[in-house]
């Protein structure tokens, strides 16, 4: 046994435990704890930041009037919005995933004429009041995009078990006479997307589904940073033009490349799947894309990268074979 | 390949071995069998000029076209 099989053996091994710790970790994230907890939840509406007078809580809730001072506006319109949110499905919990920005899953507590008090008491434990969604990221209502700017928007409100759209903008009423009637999608006020309710049944299959193709995916992923890993330190012993270190440029570049189209294409299927659930005023999310240049640049790199290692290949095979 | 090298045939003329042969022109075993073998992509003319001129013989003598 050589020192060059010792250091391969070796380096395999530390990619290895590698790829287990972030598995570990990873899989970490997809269990919930023994209790559900919602302190992280809380912990962060208790410090919501309260700097915007020119609230738009109007028409779904009670005004709150500028006259009482600054801490007791804090506190009321702070209690209002919290309130909407538990309604409006938005209370939701830690623990679930999400895949890329392709479809994500999420429980919420499901209950629309509740109250803060419930909710504190007895909402974190009643199991029977909860909600379950598919969440689609690279699809949003196009009245949520310039509402949800500011946070408290409640264009969005559940009544009687429905969802219903009801934006206080002329321009999207004129446009969307649909308006103000019940909607079978709900939308999610922190992702900015939107959410399709399915069965407790139909959440515990998908969830198993996921974390199958999650594991699949990040295989994937850790094999690519592998294959550069492994391209890298082939360098360095001086075997630059080597079949092997071709095909691994050749696998990075065209995953690369090929995971914005993959990612675009299964988005207009779950459209397709759900169509009937989202109506015409849901579109694309354009900030899912806001990085797929860098993914493709990068991809283009190692395409180039690619095309040289075996151009350069070809001239050194020509030259080890001319005598 | 269309080019094929007679190397050995020629060799065997002279009744010269390919480790002779290496020592008189100047050029490792690996690339002599390399050419012998026929899977040389090139060939230096000085390596030609080295060759003929040890084994006393033309450079048709060791290379020969025979068409597809």
């Amino acid at each position: 046994m050589n020192i060059q099989t010792i250091f391969k053996g070796a380096v395999n091994v530390v990619i290895g435990v590698f790829v287990l710790l972030v598995t570990w970790y990873w899989l970490g994230t997809w269990y919930p704890t023994k209790h559900d907890s919602f302190t992280t939840f809380t912990g962060e509406y208790q410090g919501v930041s309260t700097d915007r007078w020119n609230s738009h809580l109007k028409h779904n809730d009670i005004n709150v009037p500028d006259s009482i001072g600054y801490n007791a506006y804090n506190r009321l319109h702070d209690s209002i919005v919290t309130t909407r949110d538990l309604r409006d499905n938005n209370f939701l919990y830690e623990g679930d995933g999400s895949f890329a920005s392709i479809f994500g899953l999420r429980r919420a507590i499901n209950c629309d004429t509740c109250s803060l008090s419930w909710f504190y008491k007895a909402g974190i434990y009643d199991t029977s009041k909860r909600a379950y969604f598919i969440l689609l990221p690279g699809w949003k209502i196009t009245a949520g995009k310039k509402y949800y700017l500011w946070g408290d928007s409640d264009i969005f409100k559940m009544s009687n078990n429905r969802y219903i759209l009801n934006p206080d903008e002329p321009y999207y009423k004129k446009a969307n006479p649909q308006y103000n009637r019940p909607r079978d999608v709900r939308y999610s006020k922190q992702d900015e997307c939107v959410m399709i309710p399915v069965s407790k049944t139909a959440y515990g299959i998908l969830k198993v589904s996921f974390l199958i193709t999650g594991i699949a995916f990040l295989i994937l992923t850790l094999f690519l940073i592998s294959s550069f890993i492994n391209f890298t330190l082939d360098l360095a012993k001086g075997l630059s033009f080597t079949a092997q270190n071709i095909k691994r440029l050749k696998r990075i570049a065209y995953a690369l490349l090929a995971l914005p189209l993959f990612v675009f294409v299964l988005n207009l299927f779950l459209r397709l799947l759900f169509n009937r659930y989202l109506d015409d005023d849901v579109e694309l999310n354009p900030e899912i894309w806001a990085d797929t240049w860098k993914i493709i640049a990068v991809g283009v790199l190692f395409y180039a990268l690619f095309e040289a290692f075996r151009q350069g290949k070809k001239l050194k095979d020509e030259q080890d074979l001319t005598v | 390949m269309p080019i094929i090298v007679n190397l050995d045939v020629m060799m065997a003329r002279r009744k010269m071995s390919l480790t002779m042969l290496s020592e008189k022109v100047g050029i490792t075993m690996a690339n002599l069998s390399i050419l012998k073998t026929g899977k040389a992509k090139a060939i230096r003319i000085e390596t030609l000029e080295a060759i003929c001129r040890v084994l006393y013989c033309q450079p048709g003598d060791i290379l020969e076209f025979v068409p597809d």
